[in-house]
C-alpha cells in the first residue's frame, strides 16, 4: 500500500510540473518528441513515460503555447519539431515565477518539519 | 525469403513489431473520432523506429503494452479515459430477462411477453372468481337447490374478483403480498386434488 501511495504522489507531482518542464526545454532549442523526452530524462526527469510527452505536447500545442514544423528525417518518417510561441514564452515566464514561490514555501515548510 | 540479405531479416521483424504495436495502440483508441485518433498517433511510427534503432529490448519492454501506452497518451493529452472493456464472465441478468420477455412476446404477436400477461389479467380475475365459487360449493355440499344459484353466484364472484384485481393495482406492497398469499391459499385445494389424482 505504501509503495502505491508513493508512486501516485510522484505521478501527481510530475503532472503539475511537466508542462513547465517541456516549455523550459524548448526555450533552449526547438525539438521533436523523442528529442524533448531525452533532454528531460537527461535533466533528471527519468520517470516520464514515452506516451506522456506526446500527450503533453499535443495539449500545449492546443493551448497555443507551441507551434510545429516538419523536418524530413534522413532515416524514417518526417519529424515534427516543436517551438515556443509568444504565448508559450509568457506562460513559461509566469510558470517559473509561480514555481519559485511554491518551492520557497515548500522548502521552508519541509525545513521546519525536519527540526526537532 | 532467400533473397533477403542477412541484415534484412531483423529489419523485417522490426517493421512487423512496430506495425503490430501501432495497431495495438490504434485499437485501444478506437472509441475516439478518426481525426483525433490519427492526430494522436501521428508521431508514433517515428518514435517506434527511433526506439527500435537504439536496440536493447522489445517495444513492449521499453514502452509498456500498447493498451498502457494508449491510456497514458489519453491521460497526458487531457482526454477522458477510454471505455473499460466489460468482463465477459459477468452476465447481465436484467438484459437477459428483457430478451426472454421479448422472445416470448414475439411468439404471441406481442412486443413483449409481459404485455400479453397484462392483457390476460382480467381473464385471470374472472377465473379466480369461478374457482372461488366452485370451492365454496364443494365445501358446503352440492344440494340440488344450491345448483340453481351456482351460475349467478359465479358471475357475482367473478365481478368481485375483477373489482379486487383492478383496485389492487394501486395498493401498497404489503397489501399486494397479502392478496398473493390469499390467491395461493385458494389454489391449494386444487393443487391437492390434482396431486391426489396423479398418485
Amino acid at each position: 500500500m505504501r509503495s502505491t501511495l508513493r508512486c501516485v504522489d510522484t505521478t501527481q507531482l510530475f503532472k503539475g510540473v511537466l508542462d513547465l518542464a517541456v516549455l523550459a526545454v524548448l526555450r533552449e532549442e526547438d525539438g521533436y518528441g523523442y528529442d524533448i523526452l531525452r533532454r528531460l530524462r537527461a535533466a533528471g526527469m527519468s520517470e516520464i513515460g514515452d506516451a506522456t510527452i506526446y500527450g503533453t505536447l499535443r495539449r500545449l500545442f492546443a493551448a497555443g503555447y507551441l507551434t510545429t514544423y516538419v523536418v524530413p528525417s534522413e532515416a524514417g518518417p518526417n519529424r515534427k519539431y516543436y517551438a515556443l510561441t509568444l504565448a508559450g514564452n509568457i506562460q513559461l515566464h509566469h510558470g517559473s515565477k509561480v514555481w519559485r514561490g511554491f518551492t520557497e514555501t515548500m522548502n521552508s515548510l519541509l525545513g521546519e518539519r525536519k527540526k526537532p | 525469403m532467400t533473397n533477403l540479405g542477412t541484415d534484412s531479416q531483423p529489419a523485417v521483424n522490426r517493421a512487423m513489431e512496430a506495425s503490430a504495436y501501432l495497431a495495438g495502440v490504434r485499437a485501444a483508441l478506437a472509441d475516439l473520432p478518426a481525426a483525433l485518433r490519427e492526430d494522436l498517433l501521428e508521431e508514433l511510427p517515428g518514435h517506434l523506429a527511433e526506439v527500435q534503432a537504439e536496440g536493447a529490448g522489445s517495444l513492449v519492454e521499453r514502452l509498456g503494452s500498447p493498451v498502457a501506452y494508449a491510456a497514458e497518451l489519453r491521460a497526458s493529452a487531457g482526454l477522458p479515459p477510454g471505455p473499460v472493456p466489460s468482463a465477459p464472465s459477468t452476465v447481465d441478468y436484467r438484459e437477459l430477462a428483457r430478451r426472454c420477455d421479448e422472445a416470448a412476446g414475439r411468439l404471441a404477436g406481442y412486443e413483449k411477453g409481459s404485455d400479453l400477461l397484462r392483457d390476460l389479467l382480467p381473464g385471470w380475475w374472472v377465473l379466480r372468481g369461478v374457482f372461488a365459487t366452485v370451492l365454496l360449493m364443494a365445501t358446503i355440499g352440492l344440494h340440488w337447490y344450491l345448483g340453481l344459484v351456482t351460475v349467478p353466484l359465479a358471475v357475482v364472484m367473478a365481478m368481485v374478483s375483477v373489482r379486487i384485481g383492478r383496485a389492487s393495482r394501486t395498493w401498497p406492497l404489503p397489501a399486494k403480498m397479502i392478496m398473493i398469499g390469499l390467491n395461493g391459499l385458494l389454489s391449494l385445494p386444487y393443487a391437492a386434488s390434482l396431486l391426489s389424482r396423479l398418485s
